[in-house]
């Protein structure tokens, strides 16, 4: 039986180019299955890495997790209420829980004399645990599950089920409706730029412009969450996580303003979405784990290399004894405003 | 540095450019999204899911077609994860066979799809009438069926039948050799079925107990008359609470159970903790969601050997093993 399927003698199998870089691309079938793919990876890791840039620059780099896990009673409730994995209802409910966890932090922030990240831990903790409970009391026969949420299947989008309006033939209804929340999120990032970046950066000034500061912050949120929602059943929320803060911290190594580390998210995604498939064809495992495992590698060759304080250049900078040059590069570590 | 800032200058200007460049990708990826698989002169693939089911295709039609199965020996049906492989023998199958009934979980859903998609696919299980099979909970709250068909060979008969018409479905030629394959194939199911009856009578009917590590032999304990006692729910998935090891513990201590029995494809820590909290042992192997490895082989009826690695092989060891471990009368 062994003979026809591929069994796995070593850990890392050899390299095999042609096999790897050619053979997933040979039929008509296989181009239109793994181009569904790859174009599902780039939407996911573009609209994470734009959301993600704000959000790490806030300082709420674990916001993403706190809201991915957030919104399971939102999915939960939306399925209980409709008896339907209806779309439009779960993204409805999975944005409310989303919002109200976000909301739920800052109060507790606020009101209480918890720091910043025990708020997060106490609050989306919570609401996962409700999530949980929901679906074990009434889910039933819901097919979601917490493991269904915390672990997608990027590989089996091309048989999500097709979304067709005045009987054209969309596509799969993951890939457009990822499309549609990446087109907003770019609309979005470029319409509010200016009041994005002087909230991130400078509250008080913000303050006293006269910005919304709030409506911005939990327009902010919105955004997160439906990236989120829109995602998690492609990659699952733990790899959205990562695709939220990876591409910002590697491009910040590379550049310091912020249009071009929000730029960078364009590159990073295709190097992330490629490279993570051709890698899960070579070492035949699941291909969103393979993704993050190419932004862990690229992040790892910005730290080393990256001219804004990557390792090398800091240990240049030591060999040269330029104490002028060493400031100025461990100052340039952080990302700056206007 | 300020070569940086200023690169940054000229890299942000052109970028709406690029926004639309990347939309243009997009919008072509998902144009292929619609071709459909053009292989037809090749011998065709059918590709399932389980070690169980590549047994049956592989018996209906092994000569017409290539056969792949995605699980291993060994492989857990419930908590499988496709690979990158996996998937693209899916993208170029012809025929997708798969057992249906909940027990690929999620995976098994997209696989349904798969027929609206322009891919085939069939799930073996699908004709089964509702009353044959059983609730997979006592309670019946929940509403699944048990999946866990193969061990009753009257079921099974029933998805050899499925099978065999989609295959003549997709190879219309070989219609008479797929039926009478199919006709061995029915006559052994009966063999064995008879076969497997007369010798759980050899165990004292006080002594037909099954105890095991989830609830999935409870299509074979109604075929052959054993009450089946299992430590997790239907789904390997959920983890047996503190309470439920203790009460089993009492369980097999009052009933005066010789043997336990763990399976090949879940991990037999906690059975192996229960035999020794009861002071019974554990008495083998058994196979439940998958098949056993290729290669080897177990004597059943009439002398005669059958694979580990087919149905046949599977019964004959698990009847064997059960009365092996459960004692035949005095």
């Amino acid at each position: 039986m062994s003979a026809n399927r591929q069994t796995k003698e070593t850990f890392i199998p050899d390299f095999d180019p042609i096999d790897t870089f050619v053979t997933p691309w040979s039929t008509h079938a296989e181009i239109a299955w793994n181009g569904q793919i790859v174009t599902m990876g780039i939407l996911v890791c573009l609209a994470c890495g734009l959301v993600g840039s704000f959000i790490v620059v806030r300082k709420l780099a674990l916001m993403g997790d706190a809201i991915s896990h957030g919104i399971l009673p939102g999915l939960a409730l939306a399925f209980i209420i409709m008896k339907s994995w209806a779309l439009f209802p779960m993204f409805f409910g999975a944005c409310v829980a989303g919002l109200l966890c976000s909301f739920c932090i800052e109060w507790l922030q606020k009101k209480s004399i918890l720091k910043p990240d025990a708020a997060l831990g106490v609050t989306f903790t919570t609401f996962f645990a409700f999530g949980v409970l929901l679906i074990a009391m009434y889910g039933g026969n819901a097919h979601i599950d917490a493991e269904c949420l915390l672990y997608g299947e990027i590989g089996l989008i091309p048989l999500a089920e097709s979304l067709s309006l005045g009987g054209v033939d969309l596509g799969a209804r993951p890939i457009v409706s990822m499309f549609v929340v990446t087109v907003l999120v770019i609309i979005s990032v470029t319409v509010f730029y200016r009041q994005l970046m002087v909230t991130s950066f400078d509250f008080t000034l913000a303050k006293t412009l006269g910005l919304p500061v709030t409506l911005i912050h939990y327009g902010l949120m919105l955004l997160l969450a439906l990236t989120i929602v829109s995602s998690f059943e492609a990659v699952g929320v733990i790899l959205v996580i990562s695709m939220l803060i990876f591409p910002s911290v590697t491009a910040n190594f590379f550049f310091r303003r912020m249009p071009a580390i929000l730029f960078c998210s364009l590159p990073l995604s295709f190097v992330y979405s490629i490279g993570g498939f051709f890698l899960a064809r070579w070492l035949d495992c699941t291909i969103a784990g393979a993704m993050v495992l190419v932004a862990s590698l690229c992040f790892a060759l910005g730290w080393a290399f990256g001219p804004n304080g990557g390792l090398a250049w800091q240990l240049l900078d030591r060999l040269n004894d330029k104490p002028g040059n060493k400031n100025a590069r461990s100052e340039g570590c952080a990302v700056e405003g206007q | 540095m300020n070569t940086f800032i200023s690169l940054t200058r000229n890299f942000f200007q052109p970028s709406f450019f690029a926004w639309k460049f990347s939309f243009a990708i997009v919008m072509l990826a998902m144009g292929a999204c619609s071709e459909k698989p053009d292989h037809e002169n090749e011998i065709p693939l059918v590709v399932v899911t389980t070690t169980h089911l590549y047994d049956l295709v592989d018996s209906l039609a092994g000569e017409r077609v290539q056969v792949l199965s995605l699980m291993g020996p060994g492989v857990d049906p419930h908590g499988y994860k496709p690979t990158s492989r996996d998937l693209s023998s899916l993208a170029k199958a012809d025929l997708i066979v798969f057992h249906g009934l909940m027990l690929e979980g999620r995976m098994g859903h997209a696989l349904e799809q798969a027929d609206k998609k322009g891919i085939p696919s069939i799930a073996a299980t699908s004709d089964i009438p509702q009353a044959l099979l059983l609730s997979s909970s006592e309670e019946g709250t929940d509403g699944h069926d048990d999946p866990h068909v193969w061990f009753s060979p009257e079921i099974w008969s029933v998805c050899v039948n499925t099978v065999m018409n989609k295959l003549i479905e997709l190879d219309p030629k070989s219609e008479a050799e797929f039926r009478e394959n199919a006709q061995v194939t029915l006559r052994q199911l009966e063999e064995i079925k008879v076969w497997s009856l007369d010798q759980v009578r050899q165990i004292p009917p006080e002594r037909r107990k099954l105890v095991t590590s989830h609830d999935a032999f409870r299509y074979l304990g109604k075929e052959l008359g054993l009450e089946v006692i299992g430590l997790q729910g239907i789904s390997t998935s959920i983890e047996a609470g503190l309470a439920d090891r203790a009460n089993l513990v009492d369980f097999i201590k009052k009933q005066n159970i010789p043997a336990i029995f763990v399976e090949t494809s879940v991990n037999p820590a906690a059975m192996n903790e229960i035999a020794k909290e009861s002071g019974v042992f554990i008495g083998g192997e058994l196979f439940s969601d998958a098949l056993g490895p290729p290669g080897e082989s177990v004597i059943g009826p009439e002398g005669k050997s059958f694979d580990l690695d087919s149905w046949g092989g599977m019964m004959v060891h698990n009847v064997s093993t059960l009365v092996k471990g459960l004692g035949k009368k005095e």
